[in-house]
């Protein structure tokens, strides 16, 4: 048992066999007895022989409140929750912008082609000077075909001219401003030609 | 279980309201506090108070201890702090910051200044300690003796000493336990019968 002691003093004791030992120490007076001797003993070898006040200060403890606190492995615990919860909360803020950001990216194509698709079939049939079928002016039919989804949501004329007049203001675009009429100019260049 | 976790396992439990816990604590380093204070407070009754009164101030602060820095490095500080406040109290100069600084609480050696200051009650008690453990030194075989001055004066590891004696830690560990025992064989009639019961 005093072998025990003596290798917990030196901290070469395993986790297991320490954490018996610390619960002989708090039962046993004739053990802690030891433990003050051993440390007496290493003392004296270090030349720090004098008197200890270990005896007044236990008298004095005694005199205390209880210290009752949370300990550091719950407090340890607890920040370990603390840090799970937020990477929880950062996780669910990403996939938050994830769920609302793909469904726009993921139109965007559709409305680039809804948008070229609208914007030509305006302005084709004023240089044309006549009516014409929108996906036959504009478009091949091999074309038509390959953007069915496309094909299939282009607005009605007069929603079109809304659109194209609030182009900018669509959240589909990456860059807003001046950019939808950038390429429109140079589309309507393509479409004079 | 190295030695700091060994001071984090007794915090806990002193931290949980087991006294008996800070008790070994302060059996621990109730030497090394004195040592220290001792560097700037020169009579050996006020170093016992002012270390009585570190230990106190350190169980009652013991709620705010979070474990980030070892246990007698917290305790080092508030000792410092004690006998700053103690010698401005009795209207002497505090020693600065600079003077110490936690670094030094883990190296800290100046045990030859106390034993010029004791009372001579205690410089007798102390001399004969020191003679009977120096003599119960002196009839330890060999290795049982390099094996407790390897440790207990160099401060090695028990990995290290195995290194340096040839031998498996288990025997190291034999070894240092058999040097004590037969020391605190010695030493323990002194202590019984010694009026004094602070040792």
């Amino acid at each position: 048992m005093t072998e025990h002691i003596s290798a917990l003093l030196d901290g070469e004791l395993s986790d297991q066999d320490g954490l018996r030992q610390l619960e002989v120490l708090r039962s046993d007076e004739a053990c802690r007895r030891t433990w003050a001797t051993y440390h007496l003993i290493g003392d004296a070898l270090r030349g720090d022989v004098q008197a200890g006040c270990a005896r007044a200060v236990s008298l004095r403890l005694a005199e205390e409140p209880v210290v009752l606190c949370p300990t550091v492995t719950q407090r340890a615990r607890r920040e370990r929750t603390w840090y799970a919860v937020s990477a929880a909360a950062g996780f669910a803020a990403v996939a938050f912008v994830a769920w609302t950001a793909v469904p726009m990216l993921a139109a965007r194509p559709d409305a680039q082609v809804a948008s070229r698709d609208a914007a030509t079939a305006n302005v084709a049939p004023a240089l044309a000077g006549a009516p014409a079928p929108v996906l036959a002016s504009t478009t091949a039919p091999g074309t038509a075909t390959v953007t069915p989804a496309g094909a299939a949501q282009i607005p009605a004329p007069d929603v079109e001219n809304y659109l194209l007049a609030h182009q900018q203001f669509s959240p589909a675009n990456a860059m807003q401003g001046v950019a939808p009429y950038v390429r429109l100019v140079s589309e309507t260049a393509e479409s004079g030609r | 279980m190295s030695d700091r976790d060994a001071d984090r396992l007794l915090v806990e439990r002193a931290q949980r309201g087991e006294k008996h816990a800070f008790d070994l604590l302060v059996t621990k380093y109730q030497r090394k506090l004195a040592r220290l204070l001792s560097r700037f407070i020169r009579n050996p009754a006020e170093v016992d108070d002012v270390a009585q009164d570190a230990f106190i101030k350190a169980y009652r602060a013991l709620p705010s201890f979070r474990g980030d820095s070892a246990f007698y490095t917290w305790l080092y500080r508030i000792g410092i702090n004690t006998a700053k406040n103690y010698l401005v109290s009795m209207g002497r100069r505090a020693p600065t910051v600079t003077d110490f600084d936690a670094e030094e609480a883990e190296t800290f050696d100046d045990g030859e200044q106390l034993r010029d200051i004791n009372t001579p009650e205690s410089m007798l008690m102390s001399k004969q300690v020191a003679e009977t453990v120096n003599e119960a030194m002196e009839s330890l075989p060999d290795e049982l003796r390099t094996a407790i001055q390897l440790r207990e004066i160099e401060g090695l590891s028990y990995e290290e000493i195995a290194s340096i004696m040839n031998c498996p830690i288990g025997t190291v560990r034999s070894r240092i336990f058999r040097a004590r025992d037969a020391i605190a064989a010695k030493l323990r009639p002194l202590i019984d019968a010694g009026e004094d019961k602070r040792w």
